[in-house]
C-alpha cells in the first residue's frame, strides 16, 4: 500500500487532521462529542465503501443493509454461540458480506441497467425476514445482546473506528490509483467502450461489489459492538442503513474521494441538531433540507466545488 | 492472412443485416469497407469484434475461430474497434482515457501512463492530455477514439467512420494518422463515407449493399465498377 498516493497533494492537511483526531479524546473528555465523532467516522467508511461501487463504478445499490446486517449478525452469532472473539468477528463479518455479495452480483451484473439496485434491495428485505423467522439461530425479533462488546470505553471505540477508517480509506485510495480503479470509472462512463478496450465488465463490477460489501460487513459488526444490541429491523433497515448510505454520498459528492467525509459530517450533525430542536418533526425538516441541498448542489458538497470527478 | 470471414450472416429476427459475406484481411494492409447507409458495415464490425454473435458463418483470426469470444477477450487477442458514435470516457482526461486502453496489456499504472503518453504523442494529442474528454471538439473526440484503441496494442484495428463530420484539414490529418498506424505494423479495416480519403488510403476495398458483398477489389476497380456506381457512388462520381 503506497502511503504517498494519498499524501501527495493534501499531505500536510491530512497529517495535521490525523494528529488532531488522535489526541482529541485525551484533550476533550466529553463523551457526547466523542459519540458524534464515532458516528461520523462510521458513516464516512460506509459512505466511502458505497461510493466505490456506486460513485466510481457506477453500480448504484439501494440495499447495502444486506451486507451491513449480515456482518452484524455474523459477528454476534459467532461470538454468542461459538465463542469466537469479536476482534476476529470484525474480519469474519467482512468476509461474510463479500460471500453473500457474490451470488447477487453474479446474477444481476449479467444484465445492464438497474438490476443490481433492485435485486440488492429485495435481498436485504429477504434477509431481514429470514433473521426474523429463524429465531432459534438468530434470536428473531428479540435480537442479540452483546453482554461484553469488543471494547468498553467510548475512547476505545473512537480509536477503533478511526483506525478502521484509516485502513478503509487507504485501501479505497489504493484501489482507485490502480488499473482496477480506472476500470471501475470506465464501467461507469460507458460499458461498450469499456468492453472494446479489453475490460471484462462483469468481473470488474463483481470486484467492486465484493470490496464494497466487505467494508460494509465490517461496519455492521462494528455497529453491533458499539450499540451492543442488534435486531433485524435495525441492521437490515432500508431507511436507516441502505438509504442513509446513499444519502451521505450524494450530499457529500458522488464519485469524489472526500465526499463521504463531508456528507457524513453534515448528516450526523444535522440529524443530532434536528432531533434536539424539532423533536418529532425532525425527519420532516431533515428531508426538506436534503431536497434543498440536492437542488442547489446537485453534485454534492465536494463535487460542486470541484470542476470534475477526479480519480481521487 | 490475418482475418478470414466465411459466409458471415446476421439476421435481426426478419431483417438480414449481413448476408453470406466472405472476405479476407491480409497482414499489414488497409482494407476499406464502404456502402450506402444500412448496408451492414457497422454490423460486420460488431460481428468481428464480438459485440454481436453471427447467425451463420465463421470468423478466423490467425487461423483460429473467434466467434463467441467476448469483446474484451478479442481485445486481448489483438482485435480492437472504435465506435462510429464516439464513446469517450467523458469525465476523465484525454490521458486517463488512453490509459484505460493501455491497461489492457500493461498492469502497472505508471507504465500504462508512460505508454499512453507515447500514444498521444504519436497521434498528436499530447497537448490535450489534461483536457476533460467531454470538452473536446468532435474532431478531437474522433481522434481520441483512435488513440484509446491504439493503446490496447492491437494487431487488427477496426476504425468505424473516424473521419465522418470532420472538416477537410481534419480529414487530411486523419488520413496521415491512418497511414502512420499502418507503418507501426497494424492491420486496418476502415469504414468510411469520405470517398477521397478511403480511396487514397485503402489497398483494397469491399463494397456492401443490402448486407451483401457486391465488389472486392482495388480502389480503381471499385470506382469503375458499374454495380458500385449504381448502388452507392452515383453517376456523378463516375464522370469525375
Amino acid at each position: 500500500m503506497k502511503w504517498e498516493n494519498i499524501m501527495n497533494t493534501q499531505k500536510y492537511l491530512i497529517i495535521s487532521f490525523l494528529m488532531v483526531a488522535l489526541i482529541f479524546p485525551i484533550v476533550v473528555e466529553n463523551e457526547y462529542v466523542l459519540h458524534l465523532l464515532i458516528l461520523i467516522a462510521m458513516w464516512t467508511i460506509l459512505g466511502s465503501t458505497w461510493n466505490l461501487l456506486g460513485g466510481y463504478a457506477g453500480q448504484v445499490s439501494f440495499g447495502h443493509a444486506a451486507f451491513f446486517g449480515i456482518g452484524a449478525y455474523t459477528a454476534c452469532i459467532l461470538n454468542t454461540k461459538y465463542g469466537v472473539s469479536l476482534w476476529s468477528g470484525l474480519l469474519y463479518a467482512g468476509i461474510a458480506g463479500t460471500i453473500i455479495s457474490v451470488p447477487i452480483g453474479a446474477i444481476s451484473f449479467r444484465l445492464r441497467g438497474p438490476y443490481l439496485s433492485l435485486s440488492v434491495l429485495a435481498f436485504a428485505a429477504v434477509l431481514r425476514l429470514i433473521t426474523l423467522d429463524w429465531a432459534s439461530f438468530t434470536g428473531g425479533a428479540v435480537g442479540i445482546l452483546l453482554v461484553q462488546p469488543i471494547v468498553s470505553s467510548k475512547a476505545s471505540f473512537y480509536y477503533l473506528i478511526v483506525g478502521l477508517a484509516i485502513i478503509a480509506l487507504l485501501v479505497i485510495n489504493n484501489v482507485l490509483k490502480r488499473r482496477m480503479g480506472y476500470y471501475f470509472i470506465a464501467l461507469r462512463e460507458d460499458e461498450d467502450a469499456a468492453e472494446a478496450l479489453g475490460i471484462y465488465t462483469t468481473r470488474y463490477k463483481l470486484l467492486a461489489l465484493s470490496i464494497s460489501a466487505f467494508f460494509t460487513g465490517i461496519m455492521g459488526a462494528f455497529y453491533a459492538n458499539y450499540t451492543s444490541y442488534i435486531d433485524p429491523y435495525i441492521v437490515f433497515s432500508i431507511g436507516d442503513v441502505s438509504i442513509a448510505m446513499v444519502l451521505v454520498v450524494v450530499l457529500g459528492g458522488i464519485g469524489t474521494f472526500w465526499g463521504p467525509l463531508f456528507g457524513s459530517t453534515v448528516v450526523v450533525l444535522l440529524s443530532e441538531c434536528f432531533r434536539n430542536y424539532f423533536a418529532g418533526a425532525s425527519v420532516l425538516v431533515y428531508g426538506a433540507l436534503i431536497i434543498i441541498v440536492i437542488m442547489f448542489l446537485p453534485k454534492g458538497i465536494v463535487g460542486s466545488f470541484k470542476k470534475r470527478f477526479k480519480i481521487a | 492472412m490475418l482475418l478470414e470471414v466465411n459466409g458471415l450472416t446476421k439476421a435481426f429476427s426478419g431483417l438480414v443485416a449481413v448476408k453470406d459475406v466472405d472476405f479476407i484481411v491480409k497482414k499489414g494492409e488497409i482494407l476499406g469497407l464502404i456502402g450506402p447507409n444500412g448496408a451492414g458495415k457497422t454490423t460486420t464490425f460488431s460481428l468481428i469484434s464480438g459485440f454481436l454473435k453471427p447467425t451463420k458463418g465463421n470468423i478466423l483470426f490467425r487461423g483460429k475461430t473467434i466467434e463467441g469470444i467476448t469483446p474484451p477477450g478479442l481485445c486481448q487477442l489483438g482485435i480492437t474497434r472504435t465506435f462510429q458514435i464516439v464513446k469517450p470516457l467523458t469525465q476523465l482526461t484525454v490521458l486517463e482515457n488512453v490509459m484505460v486502453g493501455a491497461f489492457s496489456k500493461i498492469k502497472n499504472a505508471k507504465k500504462a501512463k508512460d505508454y499512453a503518453t507515447e500514444i498521444l504523442e504519436f497521434t498528436g494529442q499530447l497537448q490535450y492530455k489534461d483536457v476533460i474528454a467531454s470538452s473536446l471538439t468532435l474532431g478531437m473526440r474522433k481522434r481520441l477514439e483512435v488513440s484509446k484503441a491504439l493503446a490496447t496494442q492491437p494487431d487488427l484495428l477496426l476504425l468505424d467512420e473516424c473521419m465522418a463530420g470532420l472538416n477537410s484539414t481534419e480529414v487530411a490529418d486523419a488520413v496521415k494518422l491512418v497511414m502512420k498506424i499502418r507503418e507501426r505494423g497494424i492491420t486496418l479495416v476502415v469504414i468510411e463515407h469520405v470517398m477521397k480519403a478511403i480511396m487514397s488510403i485503402s489497398d483494397r476495398i469491399i463494397v456492401l449493399n443490402y448486407g451483401e458483398k457486391i465488389m472486392d477489389g482495388t480502389p480503381e476497380e471499385v470506382v469503375n465498377n458499374q454495380q458500385v456506381i449504381q448502388a452507392y457512388l452515383g453517376e456523378d462520381y463516375a464522370k469525375r
